[in-house]
């Protein structure tokens, strides 16, 4: 792509740049980390950007965009609107007969839920007298929040780990953390920078499984039946919650935990009752690589592997006698892993797929190629 | 070319052309494509969020059902912008009239509003501070200079563009706007702003 001479711009220049535009008005994820790079090779002009982004956020105040999913509906009512149907909808008459009936199934519903939710606050209660078993801190003197906006919220923990909770989410921690760990207990999702203190351990604890970690980024989400854990960086160890309950931390070391490391993910379901370990659906580039470097020309594809490896730091499996003849030509630069995964495999007629978090290779060999 | 309206206003025509033509592709892409700005521009006169996205839905029901009808406007974004802000203002009109609210000062109350920003993420303390310091001194402005700056900068707009919402001629356009620069000189983010978008303004 062209990138036009941003250095030149005035604010007034900024705000009708359509690229600009784009990150601050459409809050698309490409541009902005476009502009968050531009902006530490260009740090003078921190100044000038931070004035027209603020200029549009004030006019916009805010962010009302809507789903794709409500947009598709709003789609399919205009396509299929009566042709007569202009009349505002509060004046009409079935409007206002279908109102009131609303309002009375809604009374018989709030009744029935009210019973359900005491029900459902009995369970919590049981959930959260057995966190106190776990951990004293985090049932004596503490702080909840529970997100109620519509967008994600950040906070800073004592020991400078963020922790980023999305809407619903649910977060708990102490007012002081304990001399020998750091502990929080989540329900819904939450993305976590922690902080680097081996001495202190961070624990996450939700309703299913434990997390423990030393000083990395992961995010977790959990739901009525399940929990995910997923890694950005570090190592990650994750644990069912009723392990850790049983051997407490001290005998850690043995306990039937898993070890992740970045782009893996853990999903625990209820059902199950068990951890499974996979790959991360968008796994992201652990370190930076030149375009240049993913262009190939005839390359032995172990030496793709063993790049791919290196950026996404996830272990790849494959038979290297069997792949020997195979030579690539492919300029990958750009795709997503699955997507050079598959040309890889079209190019050298192998299939991969993914067994415990690794990537496993499976070629009959290319030497009739 | 710093200035990219030329080129997405001639896609514009184009899905124009197409939604006339009964094709749904060009009623999906002008949704997609200006659904959400209409919105932000309703909100400014109605501060309730579900009444102008049915205020907006209704202005494509309007166009798509006399779609053979409708002329092909010189743009399409301001066509739009205009048809959402005269149905949210003669709705919201109408939907307190049948509440029986006092119907004296209702000319005044249907304005372009004050500029509130909301904030969630503490992580850009700075930032957050930036705009609160734009958004007063916007506040400061009489409102249809205010309204010009929003229409010139958040909806990116040409003078004739702006000339054709309001309903007034281009030249008012300019001398709104170049009002509006004056009255920021009196405080400094105000001026900051000023001096940055006098240097380059073309209006």
């Amino acid at each position: 792509m062209r990138t036009p001479d941003y250095r030149n711009y005035s604010v007034d220049d900024l705000t009708r740049d359509e690229y600009f535009r784009h990150w601050v008005i459409d809050r698309n994820a490409q541009s902005g980390a476009f502009w968050s790079e531009w902006l530490a090779e260009n740090p003078d002009c921190t100044d000038k950007v931070q004035v027209a982004r603020a200029f549009l956020q004030a006019l916009e105040e805010k962010n009302t965009a809507l789903q794709p999913a409500e947009l598709d509906q709003i789609f399919n009512n205009i396509v299929q609107s009566n042709q007569s149907s202009v009349v505002p909808l509060w004046q009409t008459t079935v409007f206002r007969v279908a109102a009131s009936l609303l309002l009375f199934i809604g009374l018989g519903y709030l009744a029935f839920t009210y019973a359900v939710k005491s029900d459902a606050r009995r369970q919590a209660d049981t959930r959260l007298s057995s966190l106190e078993n776990l951990s004293p801190a985090l049932a004596s003197d503490y702080t909840e929040t529970v997100n109620e906006s519509a967008e994600p919220r950040t906070f800073v923990l004592h020991d400078s780990s963020t922790v980023v909770l999305y809407p619903k989410g649910t977060l708990r921690y102490p007012n002081r953390f304990s001399a020998t760990k750091r502990e929080v207990y989540l329900s819904g999702r939450a993305f976590f920078s922690v902080k680097k203190n081996p001495k202190m351990p961070f624990w996450v604890y939700t309703d299913q499984i434990s997390t423990q970690v030393l000083g990395t980024s992961f995010q977790i989400t959990t739901g009525e039946t399940n929990a995910k854990v997923e890694v950005r960086s570090g190592r990650v160890s994750v644990y069912m919650r009723k392990d850790v309950e049983k051997e407490q931390p001290a005998r850690k070391n043995e306990s039937v935990g898993m070890v992740l490391t970045p782009n893996q993910q853990v999903v625990f379901s209820t059902t199950e009752k068990r951890l499974v370990k996979s790959v991360v659906e968008q796994p992201i580039t652990l370190q930076k690589v030149t375009k240049e470097a993913y262009i190939f020309e005839e390359a032995p594809v172990s030496e793709v592997f063993s790049l791919l490896e290196k950026t996404y730091g996830l272990t790849f499996i494959y038979d290297a006698a069997n792949l020997k003849d195979c030579y690539l030509t492919a300029n990958l630069a750009g795709e997503s892993l699955f997507e050079k995964l598959n040309l890889i495999c079209k190019i050298t007629r192998s299939s991969y797929e993914m067994v415990d978090g690794q990537i496993v290779i499976h070629s009959e060999g290319c030497e009739n190629n | 070319m710093k200035t990219s309206g030329n080129a997405s206003a001639g896609m514009d025509l184009l899905f124009w052309e197409q939604l006339k033509t009964g094709n749904e592709t060009g009623l999906r892409k002008l949704i997609d494509k200006y659904f959400n700005a209409l919105q932000n521009y309703g909100y400014k006169f109605l501060r309730d969020e579900d009444f102008v996205k049915d205020c907006v839905q209704e202005v494509f029901i309007e166009i798509w059902n006399r779609r053979e009808r409708v002329a092909v406007p010189d743009s399409v974004r301001a066509y739009l912008l205009s048809s959402v802000r005269k149905r949210v203002l003669r709705e919201g009109y109408r939907q307190r009239i049948n509440r029986d609210d006092e119907p004296t000062d209702l000319e005044n109350d249907l304005n372009f509003v004050e500029f509130s920003p909301e904030w969630s993420v503490i992580e850009q303390e700075s930032l957050a501070e930036t705009t609160k310091r734009i958004a007063d001194s916007l506040n400061q402005l009489p409102k249809r200079q205010r309204e010009v700056i929003y229409l010139r900068y958040y909806q990116n707009l040409e003078r004739d563009e702006i000339a054709e919402i309001m309903g007034v001629n281009p030249q008012s356009v300019s001398n709104l706007l170049q009002a509006a620069f004056k009255t920021f000189r009196d405080n400094w983010v105000g001026f900051i702003l000023f001096i940055d978008l006098i240097k380059t303004s073309t209006f």
